[in-house]
């Protein structure tokens, strides 16, 4: 409790943008400056032989986007219409990926004060990408480091 | 003048990176006039340009070396090492001053006092001591007088300030001309560096101010602009209180009319000289005429030189952007187009497809630069190097002309520049060290380059100390990279790659030049960037070699897009051979030999390997295809046949890196968007070889494990198994088997005691399988095998299958003729057939007599054959015997080493390389360290020959390998050795 404090402090009033995402029902937020696009439902080439968590390539305006099964990649039950997955655009190491995801929500302005560790019981796998949460209305979104989404399928791969 | 600053510092870098190179070249060459010519010339450029644009710091380093080259020039000092580095010394100043130029605008402040005084001590001879005096320039044919003038004039300052004058003079009247600035510039400097150049008489150099002349000429300069230039020179001369007769004797060079085409230059002659400045004489002006018509051809040079355009690099990359761009949209549209039919946009679209390809064509020639820029900083480097280091270093670069994409080339130069270094600094000894290890003083790194397939292979060699396998392999278990166990399982070659690992440097002692943590990983991460791949190999004493393979071009690439389980993927259209379509109605189909689909094209066994097996896809439905294609691929000597779906077109694709998450996976080299829009994946012809040959290698690694646990030693190779005569199931190794045929034996002829069959126009022997003349009735498959020229044909009843099997022959020569013996293949006892016996029951005639005219086995020679597999012993030995050679047969490594030593002798040595016990390799190293043995001719035999076997085979002392399924190949090897063995031997004697 006293750490949270601590780092509350420093800054309990700065904010920052969140494109919010349902995945498998739960809530999760990309700042707002990692995207770069939001996309509908793409046609996605399969690529044979790639880690599971690799849907495929598309074709965006001419730049070819890797796209990520988030579901899988939280290690969720596969969607039961995958073809309407939403995509999220972002950027890691000058490549660009897409992440599929069920939806896409607004984006939210929230606060410092909002924010909490990750909770010890999390996971282990939802841990690593996890950047800490936020308490929201209702439900909780949990800060996807995309570093840390990305990176772990190149190790993997 | 931004842009004339610009233009200048292009200019010069260029000019430095030359002189560099030159000077380098003077070092080996000291009497070479015409070099040392040229580099002067470019050091009073950089002088002269340097002054005009008001650089002062750079103009007098620039100043002092040229007065130093001048020097040298003049005979007064000889080119040593210590000249050398001084002058380059100075070009390093220069070139600091150049990139702080290019970044702040202006000089940067401060001294050159140090570099300059010491260039003034060098031109006063105060040098001289330490000089070498054992070479001497040698004037080149020398015309004193005109030296005299030139002298007289007052050298180079007023040559120089006279070219300004004449040359600001002129601005006013040519200002119409689109770049009269910058041409003045440029003439000033060319003006006075002739004039330097012809005046002390340096070879050659009489046609360079007509040379200047003309290049005026070409870019429109007219007879009266010229005529005022010169009298505006001779005014300027004037000026600068140079004698009348002087300035006359001076401009009497300055011929206006070399301006004119010869044929009209005699009679322009006259006017020009009647001018009032000074009769020129007469023999010159004839032989001036006379050479004319060479001067026409060095005028047709200068104005190809004024064609060439400097191009800022980001405007190209734009281009072939834009290109790539035009190219994707062409193709879409050609994809609308054949889906409408008749249109009227067919032509035009045509049209448009055909520009659009030579566009592509010519942005990619823009692009295209020799491979020798990428060296040329090499020779500067590797003499530094030689000189810091105590080392005697040549650099040998071959192949600089070869041509690759720019974006190639600069992903490489550095890495290649780091592998120079690193041979220098780490490969070459100093040359006490060479002469102990008995070699010359001077160390050799050598640079190749050369096209293959689509593809460029560079070279990177030196002839130094090597790296010991050891070393690599200690420094690798302390690094942490690998285990022991891990490393005893990795053939040697395996070990040196781990010279690429990231922190790897064997180096005990980091030097100033290389050796900072900054090791070879970076060099692989560079080239394997641009879908190049790199290999190393390094022999202890004798140097190392790196070889790189790097694609021509990243950017646009002609494919095949093939379709598999309905998804597309392309095939680079170079490694594609043909295409065959099989449907299930074509008279032969796709057999499968143990499961393994094999078709047969025309004469030739073609291995195929399925799309959809490989990239795991899995099968959509059950019923087989009504038809299929196969992609026929062949990757260096690798052909095989990929099956697919359904074929398209071939389609200009422009490649795109994979993502880094998919790099791993080796089938795909990259990624293309389609017409269509869709993202396909690019499949790369050497992964999937090697994927289609990894079973194979994995099946070996399995084997040579196994072969480490229990020290029993089994070869598997690929058998026939076939039914002939009883109910035994007989077997022969499928590589002894030139073809399978079925005939109707009713078209079968008798010859003589011999049932023979026209065969490819030829006449082929059949026999059956209990050694008689076949019966002429009935279908019946042949294994047809063949000896030179020669074949026969063996009639049998049935094949029954293809298996992989062992060669324990378990009764050894039974008593029927014509078996070897048996042997357990696939889980039954199976005879296999001795095919020597079949040979020589066809014809037993010519058999014998052309089997020893082919090899020239003209007395008996003694072999001593080394194999462990009484199979092989049972096939090679009557082989070998028939071709008259007397073998010794020895079953593994310690019983031949006991028979060398026993003191017999022999001409040749065979052997086997996996052996149990002692292997191959272990044999030769140990007879070559023998004084008795060491230059006996040896073959190494192996079931699987790779070019890393190969050349392991020849480290370890073996003069050449072969497979052993291939006796023929086998028989010729070794009357070659012995024939070069002979030869080496009568020269020597």
């Amino acid at each position: 409790m006293s750490t949270r404090q601590e780092d509350a402090t420093l800054d309990r009033n700065r904010t920052e943008d969140f494109v919010t995402m349902s995945i498998g029902g739960q809530t999760f937020g990309v700042p707002v400056l990692d995207v770069r696009d939001v996309l509908g439902p793409q046609r996605i080439t399969r690529v044979p032989l790639a880690p599971p968590e690799i849907a495929g390539s598309l074709n965006l305006r001419g730049r070819i986007v890797t796209a990520v099964n988030m579901r899988q990649r939280l290690g969720l039950a596969p969607a039961e219409h995958p073809e309407q997955a939403m995509a999220v655009v972002v950027e890691h190491e000058d490549e660009h990926f897409s992440l599929l995801v069920d939806e896409v929500g607004e984006v939210l302005r929230l606060s410092e004060r909002q924010k909490d560790h990750n909770p010890a019981t999390l996971d282990l796998q939802w841990r690593q990408i996890a950047d800490g949460l936020y308490r929201l209305d209702g439900n909780l979104l949990i800060v996807l480091n995309i570093g840390a989404v990305l990176g772990a399928i190149r190790a993997a791969a | 003048m931004d842009d004339l600053l610009n233009e200048f510092l292009a200019e010069t870098v260029e000019a430095l990176e030359l002189l560099d190179s030159e000077l380098v070249e003077l070092e080996q060459r000291p009497a070479d006039p015409a070099l040392l010519g040229s580099i002067f010339r470019i050091m009073h450029t950089i002088k002269g340009t340097c002054g005009f644009l008001g650089l002062p710091r750079l103009e007098a380093v620039a100043h002092a070396a040229e007065d130093v080259l001048g020097k040298v020039r003049d005979g007064e000092l000889t080119v040593s090492a210590d000249t050398v580095s001084l002058v380059l010394a100075a070009l390093d100043r220069i070139k600091e001053l150049i990139s702080d130029l290019a970044v702040a605008g202006h000089e940067p402040e401060g001294s050159d006092d140090d570099v300059i005084m010491s260039l003034r001590d060098m031109a006063a001879g105060k040098w001289a001591a330490a000089m070498s005096v054992a070479e001497v320039i040698e004037e080149p044919a020398e015309l004193p007088s005109v030296d005299g003038l030139y002298q007289r004039v007052g050298g180079a300052s007023v040559f120089d300030t006279a070219c300004e004058q004449a040359c600001a003079e002129m601005l006013s009247a040519v200002s119409s001309h689109p770049d009269a600035e910058t041409e003045l510039l440029h003439l000033q400097f060319a003006l006075a560096g002739a004039f330097a150049e012809v005046l002390t008489g340096s070879a050659d150099a009489a046609a360079d101010i007509d040379g200047v002349i003309e290049g005026l000429a070409a870019n429109g300069w007219s007879q009266q602009e010229l005529r005022m230039l010169r009298d505006e020179f001779g005014k300027a001369l004037g000026t600068l209180e140079v004698a009348d007769a002087d300035v006359a004797a001076v401009l009497s060079r300055f011929n206006v009319a070399a301006a004119q085409p010869a044929a009209v230059a005699a009679l322009a002659a006259a006017p020009v000289m009647a001018a009032p400045i000074a009769a020129r004489p007469a023999p010159a002006k004839k032989e001036k005429a006379e050479e004319s018509a060479v001067e026409s051809t060095q005028g047709a040079s200068a104005a190809a030189q004024s064609q060439t355009l400097r191009v800022n690099i980001t405007v190209l990359e734009n281009l072939m952007n834009m290109v790539s761009e035009l190219v994707l949209t062409r193709n879409q549209l050609l994809q609308i187009l054949r889906g409408v039919g008749d249109s009227p946009f067919a032509a035009p679209l045509q049209r448009l497809n055909q520009v659009t390809s030579e566009l592509q064509e010519s942005v990619m020639q823009t692009r295209m630069q020799p491979i020798g820029n990428a060296w040329s900083k090499l020779p500067r480097l590797v003499r530094d190097l030689a000189q810091e280091l105590g080392k005697k270093i040549d650099l040998v670069m071959l192949g600089a002309d070869t041509e690759l994409d720019r974006q190639i080339l600069e992903s490489i130069r550095d890495p290649l520049t780091h592998m120079v270094r690193n041979s220098g600094d780490h490969g070459i000894e100093t040359p006490e060290e060479r002469r102990e290890a008995g070699k010359t003083d001077h160390g050799t790194i050598r640079l190749s380059a050369r096209h293959e397939g689509g593809h460029i292979i560079v070279e990177v060699g030196d002839d130094g100390r090597g790296l010991s396998t050891s070393r690599i392999r200690a420094k690798a278990i302390q690094n942490g990279l690998a285990t022991e166990a891990q490393l005893d399982g990795m053939s040697e070659q395996q070990i040196q790659q781990f010279i690429f690992r990231p922190g790897f440097s064997t180096a005990s002692q980091v030097t100033s030049v290389s050796g900072r943590g900054v090791g070879m990983d970076v060099v692989r991460t560079n080239i394997e960037k641009i879908g190049g791949a790199i290999e190393f190999s390094s022999t202890e004493g004798q140097g190392s070699r790196f070889v790189i393979k790097i694609p021509l071009t990243l950017a646009i690439v002609s494919a095949l897009i093939v379709e598999c389980r309905g998804e597309r993927f392309a095939m680079p259209q170079s490694s594609v051979v043909e295409l065959v379509r099989i449907s299930s109605k074509s008279p032969q189909g796709v057999e499968l030999i143990n499961g393994h689909p094999v078709y047969r094209l025309r004469d030739r066994l073609l291995p195929l390997v399925a799309l959809s097996e490989l990239l795991k896809i899995e099968e959509q439905s059950d019923e087989p295809a009504q038809e299929i294609y196969v992609v026929v691929t062949q990757v260096g000597s690798f052909a095989f046949g990929i099956i697919v779906d359904r074929v398209f077109d071939t389609e200009e694709i422009v490649v795109k890196p994979t993502s880094r998450t998919l790099r791993q996976i080796s089938l795909f080299s990259g990624t293309t968007i389609l017409g269509d829009g869709r993202v396909i994946m690019i499949l790369d012809p050497n992964g999937i070889a090697a994927a289609t040959s990894g079973s194979a290698q994995s099946e070996a690694r399995a084997r040579d494990e196994a072969l480490a646990a229990n020290r029993q030693h089994r070869e598997t190779v690929s058998m026939l198994v076939f039914r002939a005569g009883d109910d035994n199931a007989k077997a022969v190794p499928l590589s002894l088997i030139a073809r399978l045929e079925e005939s109707d034996l009713a078209n079968a002829e008798r010859a003589g005691e011999r049932t023979v069959i026209q065969y490819r126009g030829g006449l082929m022997p059949l026999v059956g399988i209990d050694g008689t003349p076949a019966p002429r009735e009935g279908k019946h498959p042949i294994l047809v095998f063949t000896e030179g020229e020669r074949m026969c044909g063996l009639v049998v009843d049935e094949v029954v299958d293809i298996v992989e099997g062992s060669l324990d022959l378990q009764l050894v020569g039974g008593a029927q003729s014509g078996i070897l013996g048996s042997s357990i293949i696939a889980g039954r006892s199976t005879d296999v057939i001795d095919t020597v016996h079949y040979l020589r029951q066809s014809d037993a005639a010519w058999f014998d007599l052309e089997t020893r005219e082919a090899y020239g086995a003209e007395r008996e020679r003694r072999v001593l054959l080394v194999e462990d597999s009484s199979f092989f012993r049972n096939l090679l030995m009557p082989m070998l015997k028939m071709a008259g050679y007397r073998v010794t047969i020895a079953e593994h490594a310690e019983a031949a080493l006991e028979i060398c030593r026993d003191g017999d002798e022999f001409d040749i040595i065979v052997s086997d390389i996996e052996m149990p016990g002692l292997s191959g390799f272990d044999l030769a190293r140990t007879l070559r360290a023998e004084e008795r043995w060491k230059d006996v001719p040896m073959v190494a035999l192996s079931s699987h020959a790779s070019p890393q076997d190969f050349e392991r085979g020849r480290r370890s002392g073996f003069n050449d390998y072969v497979t052993k399924l291939d006796p023929r190949a086998l028989l010729t090897s070794l009357s070659r050795v012995l024939s070069t063995d002979e030869y080496h031997e009568e020269t020597a004697a």
